[in-house]
């Protein structure tokens, strides 16, 4: 496990460097451009935010990123070195995601200790059993959770399975998609502060996807604001906290997100 | 928060591993989901009855020698056409044969028959369909189009024609059978790829850098099981039909085999007269698919994925 | 001080399964006038279940027992499922949670407005149509002929919810309740459709049951809120005290949410006390 690196995040190399990313669904008539022109960059041991309501282009922006849409324009640079459109397995073994719905992302049929048995496998790591056990500590499970089924755990439980196979490879970046808006409140906290444990304990780069504010700013420094496929602006949790926003967008996102006020 | 089994007491032995909350071996994981599946079976006992006609079919074909009573192809002309007695419990055929042995060792044709067909179709057509319906592009135009061909014979008659190729016997008629069970199997593989394919536990596999028949073998194939399970299982008499259909038309098991089918057949002449010759194989047969069928019902309420 | 409109006491609903009864909502009791009142809790609090339980509309395995379930007079508990029907969509209506599933896929929006009214309400055709057509415009829907005759798979989900509004609305009922109402909608849109719920609610004089797992957004939005856990009332407590609440569960909710306002570090996990699942409720606050 690496030591936490103490450089100031402004000074730290870039991990992620998106440019003008642009992803169209559809052809001729029907084409949706979910995805128009994105550009931003995210630093190592950074966790960088991007928000906006459905429909806005963000989870599409996550998915082309992890790999799993290879249609895309633009470029994406992974430690300055563009990545190929259909990745490989060495980007993958550096970049994982975490997905929104904890009742889905696991196999119904296979047994914790499978789901993390495969990546260990397909990546030739050596000792699984071993990390197995060390990984289902480290998310507050315990091997005793190994030959549990999905359909027997909740879904904060779920959702830390779904964390632990995102990281027993050891990547560096985690792309999380929403992680916390399928669980009941009072999980969202266990898994928000395990999040931010993690990143601790590991040194990892975040880019989370959401549509809570409180949620994004309790784990990000800086948020992108996402809407109709472009980024309007970037800010950082501070801003957001304070209300600090140009678009007037994003300062009407900013207040509805604050609490319910009678529309004037 | 999931509902949790509830704890058998204090029990010793097979219940308390099988109540255990945490299981420590994945052999007792997977046999306390058995477990489960099989409580919810007996709560339903129509699948049950089921159950146990095939279960004693099953048996009966074992034990055929020890049950039956006397040679199956033992001729007797002076004893033709004898009704059920104490000598002979379901009476003799035209030939004099024990009609009751013939069908104890006709259950291990009808047996044989079914599971070899579905041991045929049911693999053939869910790697077909997986396969179709995960790569998609040309690879599913193709094979889809196959399953088309096939499908657009009825079931009967494509297998009268296998058989009218290859020859009569018993193993051309399994094959010929096989041929026509698979391509609904490949269809319904292939429907449930096309949706488990978006969903995503498969994206985070995929996301590990697994190679497509990885991901195929190992994770799509295990969610098709169920369903193709039942509906090989709900096939079953429809299969059955069709081995004795083709016995029936002499196409399957040839004279002098114990083919329930076959002795369907042979009684025709005599349903008249001496119509147990006939009915029953007959009723043995509609027995057996009946069987197949309410086993069938109860297991597609079990298999649902969803309660895993 | 008028008569409160739903009075519940000591409501219970329980569910028998093959070995053992679960005992979904616990003996709570509660009453709401002509105000705002939001239950909120996680899932399983039975917070839904209570909401349904008023009309009725539970599962066939589930046994209801109160010792006063009554609605304007009338006895819920002991009114037939024939009384029940002049009730529902009439005197009280239901909000559900995501219009995709709450509205007929098959109908025209506009044909599920008339419907809804036509059931309560002897008129033609022409006027239910008349009326459905002011409820859109009332629900501030801009173009009520044309959204009129779409389809719901054609409409958003914010305009969705809104349609869905109109036709509970409609027959003006004395109480509503709504279940999860904004759950479903991005938070620029939940505002839109809050304001108008709101508006109609004040308007019209009715009540309102708000039920909700998001603590905030009831503290903001109703008047007086019921805490559920475990099938039980922790806190009953006027909307703007929700802040200092003082029952520990309460607290602990409040507690594990992260704060736009403050920046901490690790939120407070809240442990589940096992006392709460008997131990004492509290009750603060007069009703308006």
């Amino acid at each position: 496990m690496s030591v936490v690196d103490p450089t100031p995040a402004a000074n730290r190399p870039a991990a992620l460097t998106v440019s003008h990313l642009s992803v169209v669904f559809g052809r001729g008539a029907s084409a949706l451009k979910a995805v128009d022109d994105v550009s931003f960059m995210l630093r190592h041991g950074e966790a960088f935010g991007l928000i906006g309501e459905s429909g806005c282009g963000k989870s599409t922006v996550l998915r082309a990123l992890a790999g799993l849409n290879s249609e895309y324009g633009g470029s994406i640079a992974f430690h300055d070195r563009e990545v190929p459109h259909k990745r490989d397995k060495a980007f993958f073994r550096r970049v994982q995601m975490v997905f929104q719905d904890p009742y889905a992302s696991l196999h119904p049929r296979k047994m914790v200790q499978n789901v993390l048995a495969e990546p260990l496998k397909i990546h030739g790591f050596d000792r699984p059993q071993e990390r197995i056990d060390e990984i289902l500590t480290a998310v507050g499970l315990g091997p005793s959770f190994r030959y549990r089924f999905p359909h027997e755990l909740s879904g904060g439980q779920r959702q830390r399975v779904a964390i632990a196979r995102a990281l027993i490879i050891e990547p560096e970046l985690l792309l999380l998609d929403e992680p916390t808006s399928a669980l009941d409140v009072s999980v969202q906290a266990e898994i928000l502060n395990l999040l931010k444990q993690l990143r601790r304990d590991r040194d990892l780069t975040y880019l989370m996807v959401s549509h809570d504010l409180a949620v994004v700013t309790h784990l990000c420094e800086r948020v992108a604001m996402m809407s109709e496929g472009r980024i309007l602006e970037e800010m950082s949790a501070a801003d957001v906290r304070a209300g600090r926003a140009h678009e007037p967008y994003t300062r009407e996102f900013l207040e509805a997100s604050v609490g319910y006020r009678p529309i004037a | 928060m999931a509902p949790q089994p509830i704890d058998q007491a204090s029990g010793q032995g097979l219940r308390a591993w099988l109540a255990a909350p945490v299981p420590s071996s994945p052999f007792q994981a997977r046999m306390q989901q058995l477990s489960l599946k099989w409580w919810r079976l007996r709560a339903n006992p129509a699948a049950l009855f089921g159950l146990a006609i095939i279960v004693l079919i099953g048996l009966t074909a074992l034990f055929a020698p020890l049950i039956a009573t006397h040679d199956i192809y033992a001729q007797d002309l002076t004893l033709r056409l004898q009704r059920p007695s104490a000598a002979h419990w379901f009476g003799t055929d035209e030939l004099g044969r024990d009609i009751f042995s013939r069908l104890v060792f006709g259950a291990r044709i009808t047996l044989y028959i079914a599971l070899l067909t579905a041991v045929i179709a049911a693999p053939l057509g869910l790697i077909v369909g997986t396969t179709s319906g995960y790569l998609g592009g040309w690879v599913d135009i193709v094979l889809m189009r196959v399953v088309d061909i096939f499908l657009a014979f009825p079931s009967l008659v494509l297998a009268l024609a296998f058989v009218a190729a290859l020859g009569p016997g018993i193993d051309h008629a399994i094959i010929a059978i096989a041929l026509a069970a698979w391509p609904p199997i490949a269809r319904l593989a292939r429907a449930e790829t096309l949706s488990i394919r978006k969903s995503d536990y498969i994206a985070a596999v995929r996301l590990q850098g697994a190679s497509p028949l990885r991901i195929i073998l190992g994770h799509v194939v295990p969610m098709c099981i169920p369903s193709v399970v039942v509906r090989i299982t709900l096939n079953m008499a429809s299969i059955i039909l069709t081995a004795a259909g083709l016995g029936f038309l002499g196409l399957g098991a040839q004279p002098p085999s114990p083919e329930w089918g076959g002795m369907l057949a042979s009684g025709r002449e005599f349903i008249l007269t001496n119509g147990w010759i006939a009915a029953i194989p007959g009723l043995a047969i509609l027995i057996t698919s009946l069987a197949f069928n309410l086993f069938g019902d109860g297991l597609r309420d079990i298999l649902d994925p969803r309660h895993g | 001080m008028d008569r409160p409109l739903l009075e519940v006491e000591d409501l219970s609903v329980s569910f028998r399964g093959a070995h053992r009864t679960v005992q979904a909502v616990r003996g709570i009791s509660f009453s709401v006038g002509r105000e705002k009142v939001g239950i909120v809790g996680e899932s399983g609090s039975g917070k839904s279940l209570t909401g349904r339980t008023i009309l009725k509309l539970t599962p066939k395995a589930a046994t209801i027992s109160a010792r006063k379930l009554s609605f304007d007079g009338i006895d819920l508990l002991a009114a037939s499922e024939r009384q029940m029907r002049t009730i529902r969509g009439n005197r009280i209506s239901m909000i559900l949670q995501d219009p995709k599933f709450s509205l007929n896929p098959l109908m025209r929006v506009g044909e599920q407005i008339t419907e809804a009214y036509r059931l309560h309400h002897k008129v033609g055709g022409k006027e239910a149509e008349a009326r459905a057509l002011a409820m859109l415009e009332a629900v501030k829907i801009r173009d009520p002929a044309r959204v009129f005759r779409l389809y719901p798979h054609e409409v958003s989900g914010g305009m969705g919810q809104r349609i869905m509004i109109a036709m509970m609305l409609i027959p003006e009922p004395d109480l509503i309740i709504a279940d999860e109402p904004t759950s479903a909608l991005d938070v620029t849109i939940r505002r839109q459709v809050l304001s108008i719920l709101d508006e109609l609610v004040t308007r019209r004089g009715a009540g309102l049951i708000f039920i909700s797992h998001d603590l905030n957004l009831v503290a903001d939005f109703c008047d007086r809120v019921l805490v559920m856990y475990a099938g039980r009332i922790m806190e009953d407590i006027p909307a703007r005290e929700l802040r200092n609440a003082r029952h520990p569960y309460t607290r602990a909710l409040l507690d594990s949410l992260p704060r736009l306002d403050r920046q901490t570090d690790m939120l407070q996990v809240p442990s589940r006390d096992p006392a709460w699942l008997d131990g004492p409720t509290l009750q603060s606050g007069s009703r308006a």
